[in-house]
């Protein structure tokens, strides 16, 4: 029988929430996550947005359920995930991406059909949402072809169509577009963007190591590392949290001259691209303080001998916001970092 | 509601089990495989049977082990087949991570599973009784058999078959590569164990009382007994009808409530060392 869910409640919301892996076979303890505390209103699409081993997936795994926290607390739609693990599993639904899971003797179809009698879905919703969800993922051609004959892309759109058979209150897509070609990852954001406009109250916990889709899709970041939330906010206020200034990369002609006399020339840290192979020219960036002109700043490299052959400026992305605040970019491994 | 919700989520999964089984090969393939094993358990213990026949008495110790043979069917295909379904969803479909963080909940979804189980090692247990019976001479009087008797202790064996199912899924959910070892010994320490091919007074003494607790055990004597109209081992022999019966009916019972306490705790130490969705990639 299920509990009447608290309508006020967060959909998610974790207290201190710590996960070890204990030492093993000479490997040291790996904390995951080190008391995360988050809250997630119902309606938002939120994003989990960190390096490998940042604790992301332990996170997720913990809110559906897979796996026991080691300490504080987390609830999911008000219900506890460890003690009512069951009223929690009647209100979520989870695509992890990068996965070739699927029972291969069935046909997609087949295996939408299932786990929409697993959610208890009666058939005359389960049918036409499953037509829906097939055309959406564009698979509808190949509704009747067995899983063990998909690509490895089809078997991931297939399987971001199983955790919508059910219409979950609460989606947890955990890396869904890892692997996914540029098209196809595109129509799933725009669709599971619909489908959070679509119906109030739906929310989406994302975990994702795109920055281009988590600015696009998700409402407030959390941006963790090595175990904890460093910073949560909306795309925008994070982007702002990188002291202002313009972004600036210049094409320049240089004999070499090194980083260090150049900063002490222009009064900012720079750094050197690659050489480009044709032009014979290098992409010098750097980030310009608010208050200083960019026409000074050339006048003082052109006195130092460096052509400039081009200019390009663009405004703080959300990669920079999360160089600030991580220190290091998202490919670049934490050491002794969670899963 | 909840009831027919259930019953759907059970036939589903009982729908699913039969795919799984039966549509790797096509029908003809299938049939063959479904008869090739028991035909094979008949003639194995034939051969064996014949080797040894000298003594007078091996006709009705033969009938007794061969009619627990068949029924050890379920034990090898249900108890250790419903283990090899966690193996496989987590290893080869990578699906058990999902069906867990389902409504349904793995209890319900491996009780539909195991049903197609049953009906495997029902088709199993009654060829072998079938050839047993036309080729092999194993017959039984229908005078002695007592069919309530026999029909209780077919629900309890089933009930304890389930249940010995069900630890197995515990154990292969908190075990990763090693599962695969762990189901192929049970499913040979039950054999040896369970009175299956010899009396259970020929084990070491020291021994016996693990044969014992075991329900199978029991079940088989009871089988035998029921069916037969005698049993194979010493001691139990000493019992009468009422006593065999409720010793086997309280021995499934204690097992299945042990059965039930280990499966919930083993489901809760493989939340706990996160092994439902840890593939080895063996």
């Amino acid at each position: 029988m299920s509990r009447t869910p608290d309508v006020q409640a967060p959909a998610v919301e974790t207290r201190g929430l710590e996960r070890r892996y204990p030492a093993s076979r000479g490997a040291p303890e790996v904390v995951a996550l080190a008391g995360v505390d988050l809250r997630i209103e119902r309606g938002e699409v939120f994003g989990l947005l960190g390096p490998n081993g940042a604790g992301k997936t332990t996170c997720i795994k913990i809110l559906n359920t897979l796996l026991f926290p080691s300490g504080g607390e987390a609830r999911v739609a008000g219900f506890d995930v460890v003690r009512e693990a069951q009223e929690v599993r009647r209100r979520i639904g989870l695509v992890s991406g990068g996965e070739n899971s699927g029972y291969g003797i069935l046909t997609v179809r087949e295996c939408l059909w299932m786990f929409s009698q697993f959610y208890g879905v009666p058939g005359a919703v389960a049918n036409p949402r499953i037509d829906q969800l097939l055309k959406v993922v564009d698979l509808a051609d190949l509704a009747h072809t067995r899983i063990n004959r998909l690509s490895t892309g089809q078997r991931q759109r297939m399987n971001f169509a199983r955790g919508f058979v059910s219409d979950p209150e609460i989606l947890f897509l955990d890396e869904p577009t890892l692997g996914m070609d540029v098209n196809a990852a595109r129509m799933l954001r725009d669709f599971v963007l619909a489908w959070v406009r679509e119906r109030a109250g739906r929310t989406v916990l994302l975990t994702t190591h795109y920055m281009a889709e988590a600015d696009q899709m998700c409402d407030r970041i959390a941006i963790v590392d090595r175990g904890r939330v460093l910073a949560c906010d909306t795309p925008a206020t994070l982007r702002r949290s990188v002291q202002g200034g313009q972004h600036v990369e210049l094409e320049v002609r240089d004999g070499g001259t090194d980083a260090a006399a150049l900063e002490g020339a222009i009064g900012v840290p720079v750094a050197w691209g690659a050489p480009h192979p044709e032009r014979g020219t290098r992409t010098l960036k750097f980030r310009l303080p608010e208050g200083r002109v960019l026409g000074q700043t050339l006048r003082a490299l052109e006195e130092r001998g460096i052509s400039v052959q081009g200019v390009a400026t663009r405004e703080t992305s959300l990669e920079d916001a999360f160089i600030h605040i991580v220190g290091r970019t998202l490919d670049d491994d934490a050491p002794g970092g969670g899963a | 509601m909840a009831v027919s919700e259930t019953f759907t989520r059970l036939r589903t999964s009982a729908w699913l089990g039969w795919q799984v089984e039966s549509n790797w090969a096509d029908p003809v393939v299938f049939f063959i495989y479904l008869i090739a094993r028991p035909l094979a358990v008949s003639l194995t213990l034939a051969a064996m049977y014949a080797a040894t026949r000298d003594s007078a008495t091996h006709g009705a110790a033969f009938a007794g082990f061969y009619v627990a043979n068949a029924f050890h069917a379920y034990v090898n295909t249900v108890v250790v087949g419903m283990g090899w379904v966690i193996f496989e969803e987590r290893e080869e479909s990578e699906m058990l991570k999902y069906v867990y963080v389902s409504p349904m909940g793995l209890v319900t979804y491996i009780g539909g599973r195991s049903f197609v189980r049953f009906v495997l090692g029902s088709i199993s247990a009654a060829l072998m009784l079938l050839v047993g019976w036309f080729l092999l001479g194993v017959r039984w009087d229908f005078a002695l058999t007592r069919p309530l008797p026999l029909a209780l202790t077919i629900v309890a064996g089933f009930a304890a078959t389930l249940a010995a199912g069900y630890v197995l899924c515990g154990v292969a959910m908190v075990l990763t590569r090693s599962a695969m070892t762990v189901l192929e010994g049970c499913m040979l320490g039950l054999y040896l164990l369970c009175g299956v091919i010899f009396p259970v007074d020929l084990m070491p003494v020291w021994l016996r009382p693990v044969s014992y607790v075991l329900p199978f055990t029991w079940w088989y004597e009871c089988l035998r007994r029921f069916l037969l109209g005698h049993g194979s081992s010493a001691w139990m022999s000493t019992l009468t009808d009422a006593q065999l019966l409720g010793a086997t009916l309280a021995v499934c019972a204690a097992f299945s409530l042990v059965a039930a306490l280990a499966y919930r705790e083993l489901d809760r130490l493989a939340r706990r060392l996160g092994r439902l969705d840890q593939t080895t990639m063996f």
